[in-house]
């Protein structure tokens, strides 16, 4: 794709117009397709990890589609300003902000929220909060340990002696490894997950408002999630039907810093959005 | 703070400026990021850097190379020129922007080796701050070498490091640079700020003994450390020490 196939723009919004984000636009938009937003995951400001976000904003404008990354308070580029969140099903009010800001230059709209980790999560609290956003689309979100998964562990576990010889392995070794971790070293702590429960009502409650999802799990995720169709297991109750694409990568990595593991997700997420 | 993309409609690149907070010194300061995923883990460092600096009473530009974050290009296709053709496009934005005389820069690893590149055309360039510096292309592609051997096999035409594509083009004009070779204006001051000394910055040093100096703050940063996550690197005590380093030489 050559660069001509859109536009962007930088967009200063929110309180005091301390945040900030980048439109990709078209070359011809087209009004009736709904806008993507994309998320902020983790400390990784807009670009994503491995440039993702921005792989993803002009891949998706070659279909018509408008998008819009943006930094969330303290994130990236953009200022303070934003509220904590009480807990992690608490919607991000930047998430609104944008929305209101690209309605106010396009006119009424209709959203897909993509995101990856937190961002996965924040695009679920978003949905289940404004019924403007019509999709989301969540890679590596809430994940438990079920039977289905202890069942496999356990099986991988037996079938590979290699594995036997690494648990004592690092038995052995283990030593305080919080001691080794260089003092600048700078993770970002959330919420914890609510309980299963609560997340399998909020799923239903997306269901019930008729919001489709693209939920895509990474191999990075198999502390929590080894098999292809644990989502659907680990919330039965709730009948997603036709609702839910459910995509299980596990030769992906979290980041996805193979290129074809990249363009894996953006192909599948072309045909999500294509049929919205 | 003003963020903007300049340049021709198909060769975008993503600027940041940030006026003076305070004091106005008149001088300004351009930064230049390192690549790849030592570029992710180094954003908010670098952003911090800039605010430091701005309310020391300098004006920050930072700017994105073309093929990387918010800038137009693919990676894939983007050569060494580029990434100087596009600092220098950088450097002349804050000139026009600023009118000022006194411009310093400071670059962090292969960032570095960009702004020595630029302070050895520009007369403008006052003072050189080089952050865990590659002495040269070849030093860098060899750091490169170690991180793709610990992975997958590469082609020959593009590498990929950690998920960013160094194609060849890029390996083969980056491999023509090098520090060592480099002269710089006698006005010029180099200032090396190091998380831990190499053979690179010894080198750096045998060779400027007269313009260099050098400051070594601990801890040592892993810039190439990679956790598949995402976590950034934010060296406090080191971007306090280049902000009074330049402020007060």
């Amino acid at each position: 794709m050559t660069d001509s196939t859109f536009n962007e723009e930088v967009i200063q919004f929110g309180n005091d117009n301390n945040l900030i984000g980048i439109i990709t636009e078209p070359t011809t938009r087209n009004p009736l397709k709904p806008v993507v937003l994309i998320l902020n995951s983790g400390a990784l400001h807009r670009t994503g990890a491995c440039r993702n976000s921005v792989h993803l904003a002009r891949a998706i404008a070659n279909d018509g589609f408008t998008s819009f990354r943006f930094d969330y308070y303290g994130i990236g580029d953009s200022g303070f300003g934003g509220a904590i969140e009480e807990n992690a099903l608490t919607p991000k009010q930047e998430v609104f902000d944008a929305m209101n800001t690209l309605e106010q230059r396009f006119g009424p709209l209709q959203f897909v929220v993509h995101g990856l980790c937190s961002g996965a999560r924040d695009a679920f609290s978003s949905a289940l909060n404004d019924d403007r956003i019509i999709a989301i689309s969540q890679i590596d979100s809430y994940s438990y340990q079920n039977k289905g998964y202890f069942l496999r562990r356990l099986l991988s576990f037996l079938t590979r002696p290699s594995a036997w010889l690494n648990a004592i392995k690092v038995r052995i070794t283990t030593n305080n490894l919080s001691e080794e971790l260089d003092e600048t070293f700078e993770t970002q702590v959330w919420p914890e997950y609510p309980p299963r429960q609560e997340v399998e009502n909020a799923y239903q409650k997306l269901v019930d408002k008729k919001t489709k999802m693209l939920i895509v799990y990474t191999g990075s995720w198999n502390d929590t999630y080894n098999y292809e169709n644990q989502f659907f297991d680990l919330f039965s109750k709730v009948q997603f039907g036709e609702l839910v694409t459910l995509k299980y990568m596990p030769k992906a990595n979290h980041i996805m810093s193979n290129e074809q593991h990249r363009h894996e997700f953006i192909s599948q997420f072309k045909q999500f959005v294509q049929l919205l | 703070m003003q963020h903007q993309l300049i340049g021709p409609s198909d060769k975008k690149i993503f600027v940041s400026v940030i006026p003076p907070k305070r004091n106005n010194l008149h001088e300004a300061v351009l930064l230049c990021y390192p690549f790849g995923q030592e570029y992710m883990r180094a954003h908010k460092a670098f952003r911090q850097l800039a605010n430091l600096l701005s309310r020391k009473g300098y004006t920050v530009i930072r700017f994105d190379y073309p093929g990387t974050g918010d800038s137009y290009g693919d990676g894939k296709d983007i050569g060494y020129k580029e990434w100087l053709e596009q600092a220098q496009s950088a450097l002349d934005f804050l000139k026009k922007e600023t009118r000022y005389e006194d411009i310093h820069l400071i670059g962090l690893r292969l960032g570095a080796l960009v702004a020595a590149e630029l302070a050895e055309k520009n007369a403008c360039i006052k003072k050189l701050v080089l952050w865990d510096p590659f002495l040269s292309g070849d030093s860098f592609l060899q750091d490169c070498m170690t991180q793709i051997s610990e992975t997958s096999p590469q082609s020959n035409e593009i590498w990929n490091i950690h998920g960013y594509p160094l194609p060849k083009i890029f390996r083969e004009q980056v491999a023509l640079s090098s520090i060592e070779k480099m002269t710089f204006a006698e006005t010029v001051h180099i200032h090396l700020v190091l998380s831990h000394e190499n053979s690179d910055s010894k080198t750096i040093q045998k060779f400027h003994e007269k313009q260099v100096s050098q400051s070594i703050i601990s801890p040592a940063n892993d810039w190439n450390y990679v956790d598949m996550v995402g976590s950034i690197l934010m060296p406090t005590t080191l971007i306090q020490n280049i902000v009074s380093k330049l402020a007060n030489d």
